[in-house]
């Protein structure tokens, strides 16, 4: 049985959700947030916590080490490469743009070595990474009206995010009015608005791996951290079409989706 | 049931049955809590 809490966006309500679980007396905890397994890495120190979509959890302070985590927070570690792999798709879909803004929450900022991660993935690939932080909702819009100002030619959105999460369909709609390739925000693929989404398909599944091992009586400690081994991109030719782009063959041959 | 009887029953029958009721317990469906960030619906990334 699945007891399912939803902070509903709001993280200032983690700490009274972990607590309920923690009453429920569940025999593992599973959670998609790095700040959520942080949090109840601290309230819970016997029950195990899986955690999912963290990037680094060594870093994040969440396991001692990949091969043998310690304490009881195994989980599933991948983002370190994904804002790569979209920098690399934007690359190939918009060649002409070689200053990409990075759209960013720094409070939704999954690891610490996040945005320099991806400035250096940009260096990697010749691209110029310029900053668009966004920390409230009302500061997307300034932040891509920018972008179009200073003639930044594609633009990589921060994901995931709780903040552009909620506010996903806005975002959208700005780049439609801006005319701004870009990188999907947070959500569930490649609607009207943005050009070219990637992510990774086994996370949840490994989780439930490591919970249903746990349940069946091996140690959290003992569980080495997991990392994905499958990874899809969805392309929205809608979207190109409105910005004038022509998708080469080759990139369409790799997509696992194609918005028509 | 006679006193006599009940007697019998409370102190012989009803302790050999405790840990059956014990071990029920135990075999409880084991119970996962999941806290998500995102509204219902979710995230696929």
């Amino acid at each position: 049985m699945v007891e399912y809490r939803r902070a509903e966006s709001d993280r200032s309500r983690i700490p009274a959700l972990d607590a309920d679980l923690i009453g429920r007396r569940v025999d593992a905890f599973a959670t998609p947030d790095p700040g959520a397994a942080t949090t109840a890495k601290r309230g819970m120190t016997v029950i195990p916590i899986v955690f999912v979509h963290v990037a680094d959890p060594v870093a994040m302070g969440l396991v001692e080490s990949y091969n043998r985590p310690g304490g009881n927070v195994p989980g599933v570690a991948n983002f370190e490469g994904l804002a790569g792999k979209k920098l690399e798709a934007l690359r190939d879909l918009v060649p002409a743009a070689t200053r990409i803004g990075y759209l960013v929450d720094h409070k939704s900022s999954f690891w610490p070595g996040e945005l320099e991660g991806v400035v250096q993935a940009g260096k990697t690939l010749g691209l110029e990474i310029v900053l668009l932080p966004a920390e409230q909702p009302h500061e997307s819009e300034p932040a891509l009206a920018a972008a179009k100002g200073t003639g930044l030619g594609a633009i990589l959105v921060q994901s995931p995010s709780t903040l552009f999460f909620s506010q996903r369909e806005r975002i959208q709609q700005l780049l439609v009015r801006d005319v701004l390739p870009a990188t999907c925000p947070p959500g569930w693929g490649p609607s009207d608005g943005c050009l070219v989404d990637l992510w990774s398909a086994d996370e949840p599944y490994l989780a439930g791996v490591l919970v249903g091992r746990i349940l069946k009586g091996a140690k959290p400690a003992d569980l080495p951290v997991m990392r994905p081994t499958k990874f899809k991109m969805s392309i929205n030719t809608k979207t190109a079409k409105t910005l004038s782009l022509t998708i080469p063959p080759s990139i369409l041959a790799r997509a696992d989706e194609v918005i028509e | 049931m006679r006193p006599r009887r009940l007697l019998l029953f409370v102190f012989t029958v009803a302790p050999l049955l405790w840990p059956v009721g014990a071990g029920a317990q135990q075999q409880r469906n084991p119970v996962v809590g999941f806290l998500g960030i995102a509204p219902q619906g979710g995230t696929r990334r």
